[in-house]
């Protein structure tokens, strides 16, 4: 089984960021679900928005202190 | 009178100043003007010291050398025509190239033969450089591998960036000035991996920079190749083939900005993509940092306020569901139980009243229903048995007189058979007897015989040959013999 990563690459942040504005186009999100999507798009933003002005190790020391 | 000259074997000597005066006259009076010469620079021999300058001239089939000349351009000419030169192919006169030049030919007693070049036509040397680079375009779409660099992939956000380029070039600075001092604040990591960027000297050292890249410790994602503030002059080598095919096999994509005015050189053709400019490059790179800022803020707005909006329609629901529970499920209710209420009070006292009346009137309906059944099978019954006597009658009625005529017909038939049946006796009879005397004991019996020949009867003497052995049956007994 593959387990998901719980840091992804910047790619698979991106990825996943427009996957869940696609459900949310789609009205794909239940209420329940939708605080912990809105988190994970929190972070997910926050890890490509991290890309952009910090250098890989940068990022990598930052998401080691969220962990 | 001249002296006497020396022979050997009858033939005079000469000495090499005579054969060389001889030369110089004979050159001399056959090629009296200059001639428009093509041929190759094998060897540029330019002296700096002295600004004289003595090319190696050839002409090459194939591999092959065909013819090879010097020739001689002196200081008072070299910088003239050096600098319309390099002005017209952005070139300065250099080993390797073609050219076409006027020149006289001379001999000297002391260096001797000698081509001294007058002038040199640049536009020539343009036009076989274009043909040089058709030619470059076309090896590289034949091995396929014109496009190569163009389809390899980018990352979304390149961000270790290999940069080929001179420490202290404008091009270097502005491009690492531009990029660093972005206005967004996004950071980049560039390593600098020093190269000449022009001349031949750049067609060897840029591919060998490519290579340092290939195999640093920690994986580049993309590689460029930044020149600027030297002018036009020596871009030559961004068509040369050796250091192209390095740029189209480059296992990263390469981004090009040389920095020139005039034309794309095939190197800005095979890159994954070639910028005019360092400064290009650089925006090039910001460009798409911003751009992937813009989706992930849009995406982030957008996220947000569909969420609130989501929670604002949930909360709507739940207050509508909470004013109809409170007042309109309630109103309900009442009003539905003051219907059931006032249905059950009529109902009770109605059936009361029914009971007592209906009862009797239902007992008088089921025994009426119990004596109209029973008249009613009676006299099916009744019906039913006189139908039945009908048919009994009139079945007798058709019947009897046909089974009458059936008798007769039997008797009949069986009078005829037996009348049949008598003569067919009387006449096998017949037939027996006859049949008795034709059998072959009755005739035998009379004094005739069969002869056989193997189990079957002779009719015919030529049927028989001399050895044959035959039987001849009697009506008594047999005799075996030989024909003879």
């Amino acid at each position: 089984m593959k387990t998901p990563n719980p840091i992804p690459t910047y790619t698979e942040a991106f990825e996943e960021l427009q996957e869940i504005v696609r459900q949310m186009e789609n009205a794909d999100i239940s209420v329940d679900d939708l605080s912990s999507k809105i988190q994970r798009a929190s972070l997910l933003i926050k890890i490509c928005k991290d890309k952009l002005t910090k250098t890989e190790e940068e990022v990598t020391k930052i998401m080691g202190e969220i962990k | 009178m001249e002296n006497q000259r020396e022979t050997f074997n009858d033939h005079p000597i000469y000495t090499l100043s005579e054969i060389g005066a001889s030369l110089r006259s004979v050159i001399a009076k056959n090629y009296p003007r200059a001639y428009y010469i093509k041929a190759e620079i094998i060897k540029l021999n330019f002296y700096p010291r002295s600004g004289h300058c003595y090319p190696e001239l050839v002409e090459k089939e194939g591999t092959q050398t065909k013819a090879q000349m010097r020739a001689i351009i002196w200081a008072a000419q070299y910088q003239a025509i050096n600098e319309r030169f390099r002005r017209i192919t952005g070139e300065p006169l250099k080993e390797g190239i073609g050219i076409l030049c006027l020149a006289t030919v001379e001999f000297d007693m002391k260096h001797g033969l000698s081509l001294f070049i007058q002038d040199i036509e640049p536009t020539y040397t343009l036009g076989e450089m274009a043909k040089n680079k058709l030619m470059v375009i076309e090896k590289l779409k034949k091995e396929g591998i014109f496009n190569a660099n163009k389809e390899k992939k980018l990352p979304l956000l390149p961000q270790r960036i290999a940069v080929i380029s001179v420490e202290t070039s404008k091009g270097y600075s502005d491009f690492m000035v531009t990029l660093n001092n972005n206005a967004y604040g996004y950071r980049f990591y560039c390593q600098l991996f020093p190269s000449i960027l022009q001349g031949d000297k750049a067609i060897i050292t840029i591919p060998a920079q490519l290579n340092e890249i290939k195999n640093a410790s920690s994986p580049f994602d993309c590689v460029v190749i930044i020149r600027g503030g030297g002018g036009d002059v020596g871009l030559s080598c961004y068509d040369d083939y050796r250091l192209v095919s390095a740029v189209a096999n480059f296992p990263l994509p390469i981004i090009a900005g040389i920095g020139h005015s005039t034309n794309e050189t095939i190197t800005d053709m095979v890159a994954f993509e070639s910028k005019i400019t360092p400064t290009d490059v650089a925006n090039f790179f910001i460009e798409r940092y911003h751009n992937f800022d813009k989706i992930i803020e849009e995406n982030k707005s957008y996220i947000f306020s569909k969420a609130s909006l989501i929670i604002k329609e949930e909360k709507n629901k739940v207050a509508q569901l909470e004013y109809f529970r409170n007042n309109i499920a309630a109103q309900f209710l009442t009003r539905e139980k003051n219907i059931i209420n006032q249905i059950e009070s009529k109902y009770v006292s109605l059936a009361l009243k029914i009971t007592a009346k209906e009862r009797a009137e239902i007992t008088q309906l089921e025994n009426l229903l119990l004596f109209e059944t029973k008249t009613r099978i009676n006299l099916e019954k009744s019906s039913i048995s006189n139908a039945l006597n009908n048919l009994k009658f009139n079945f007798t009625k058709i019947i009897d007189p046909q089974s009458k005529k059936i008798d007769n017909n039997k008797q009949l038939l069986h009078l005829f058979s037996k009348q049949l049946l008598n003569k067919q006796k009387v006449e096998i009879n017949n037939a027996d007897a006859k049949l008795g005397l034709l059998h072959p004991d009755n005739i035998l019996r009379r004094g005739f015989s069969i002869t056989y020949l193997n189990q079957k009867s002779i009719t015919d003497s030529n049927d028989v040959k001399p050895k044959d052995e035959i039987v001849t049956k009697l009506y008594k007994g047999e005799i075996k013999s030989v024909v003879t």
